[in-house]
């Protein structure tokens, strides 16, 4: 039988390492898809965002993807950010203030490329190499691949821009850009549509589901407009806050708690 | 070979800033990024010569370095001359003198740079050496020009530590600052101006520079206004 894509089975922990966060269980069962994530601030949707990508706060549970553990708690298995092939537009993502749109899609292409090729980059380095890239980087046409993205995502007219000349909505464009430059099987994108304006917005959300279905690859999106993800999205997550939990333990016996189904069709399943 | 105070002055400056410069960046990276007991414990040594009296720790050093002890012994054996009272044990207790106030800004630009920002290089694939080479030092670039300024400068105006390590050989290891010295004691009354006005410029040109550097970093500073 072929593994499922995506299961996870997570107990959230919120503010200061305390296990008070729900229990979220959710399943992706298509190669390539969508699950949206929605619900009031303070829910843990960032939090089980940054646990599935292997960041800070650790989540504990399980997180299988195709079948192989990236996350197992009781087994000790917990892969690192970088052992994941995930890439993640976290809350709040930034450009590297120190470099223009063009050279932060660059930076990410060559970390891209470099993942691509395995390690030992070290051996392959040439002077005439470096120098070329590094007078090149501001004239130099952009390599297939990114050109393609940056047309999909309209941020051509960027290029030359710093971060801070750059809108809120803008920034937003190119991080996402910059997130699709790495070839992942999960991409957790935490409202990647912040600050787009509608026909953006709407422009955007197929690309995106175009992009993931051309690569064969999963996204979980956050949003808090579930009825603009609704088109393209095969199940919808709703966290809620999980009221009282502050003050009450943790028991073994506890329900889970802080989920249901709005729209699930079969591929993002719930369950009590 | 006899030199003047002033290019005495200048060569010990000009070096224990750019060596310290770069000595910074992996001292600073591991104070910062490590996280662990041990950086605390290097940072609490490196800043110890912050507070320590110079002449206490010209002394330390001058007994660190004697021929007579197995460091000092070492370096005898690999320069071919004892350290004590040449320039390159004035050059290496000036390294040791100045350390904090070259890595201090450093590890205090390192810190500045946001977390976010290195969780995303992170996210994009980038090992903790393309972070430190492509994020961490470029964003820290003030830091580092403040920390090869605040080097010079105090480097400049070191007086305890040169006189007990370097003794003072006109010629050799008189730097300005024991020149003036010597200059305001001397007999004839004079003062010291010969050696007090470029020690002034010195001060006054690192004190600009290291406004200039700071004008920069404020007007070069990302808008916290724009979304």
């Amino acid at each position: 039988m072929r593994p499922i894509p995506l299961e996870a089975d997570l107990l959230l922990s919120r503010e200061r390492g305390l296990p008070s966060g729900g229990r979220v269980r959710l399943r992706l069962e298509k190669e390539s898809g969508i699950v949206g994530i929605c619900g009031p601030s303070g829910s843990g949707k960032s939090t089980l965002i940054r646990v599935l990508a292997g960041l800070p706060p650790r989540g504990t549970g399980v997180i299988r993807v195709d079948g192989v553990a990236w996350l197992d708690s009781d087994r000790g298995v917990d892969l690192s950010l970088s052992q994941r092939p995930v890439s993640c537009l976290p809350q709040g993502a930034v450009l590297f203030p120190h470099m223009n749109v063009r050279e932060n899609l660059l930076f990410a292409h060559s970390l891209s490329e470099k993942q691509g090729k395995g390690r030992g980059s070290l051996a392959r380095f040439s002077l005439s190499e470096a120098l070329r890239r590094w007078t090149g980087t501001r004239t130099s046409p952009l390599p297939d691949r990114l050109r393609t993205l940056v047309e999909r995502f309209g941020i051509g007219d960027l290029l030359g821009k710093g971060p801070g000349a750059l809108s809120g909505g803008q920034t937003m464009k190119v991080a996402l850009a910059r997130a699709f430059l790495k070839d992942a099987r999960l991409y957790l994108l935490d409202e990647p549509l912040t600050g787009i304006d509608p026909e953006g917005r709407t422009r955007l959300t197929r690309e995106v589901a175009a992009l993931l279905r051309e690569r064969c690859a999963m996204a979980l999106w956050v949003t808090h407009t579930p009825g603009e993800l609704s088109p393209v999205a095969d199940g919808m997550v709703a966290l809620s806050l999980d009221q009282g939990s502050m003050d009450r333990t943790l028991g073994e016996d506890r329900p889970p708690a802080g989920f249901d189904v709005p729209f699930g069709r079969k591929v993002a399943e719930w369950r009590r | 070979m006899i030199h003047s105070a002033l290019s005495i002055t200048v060569a010990l400056s000009l070096s224990t800033a750019t060596i310290l410069s770069l000595m910074a960046l992996p001292l600073a990276g591991w104070i910062v990024f490590s996280g662990g007991r041990a950086s605390a414990v290097g940072e609490a040594i490196l800043t110890l010569t912050l507070v320590l009296p110079p002449a206490v720790l010209g002394y330390l050093l001058l007994v660190a370095f004697s021929p007579e002890s197995p460091p000092g012994a070492l370096m005898a054996r690999l320069l071919g001359h004892p350290l004590p009272f040449s320039f390159a044990g004035l050059l290496l207790a000036s390294l040791i003198y100045s350390l904090p106030f070259a890595v201090g800004p450093v590890a205090q630009s390192f810190r500045q740079v946001p977390k976010g920002t290195l969780e995303m290089a992170r996210i994009l694939g980038a090992g903790p050496l393309t972070v430190f080479r492509k994020v961490v030092v470029p964003l820290s670039l003030p830091g580092i020009a403040t920390g090869w300024i605040l080097g010079f400068a105090h480097t400049v105006g070191e007086f305890g530590v040169v006189m007990m390590v370097g003794g003072n050989i006109p010629g050799e290891t008189r730097t300005l600052s024991l020149k003036a010295y010597d200059d305001l004691l001397s007999a004839d009354g004079q003062g010291g101006w010969e050696a007090i006005l470029p020690l002034l410029l010195f001060s006054f040109g690192a004190l600009l520079a290291l406004n200039l550097v700071r004008r920069r970093e404020a007007s070069h500073a990302p808008d916290p206004t724009r979304g």
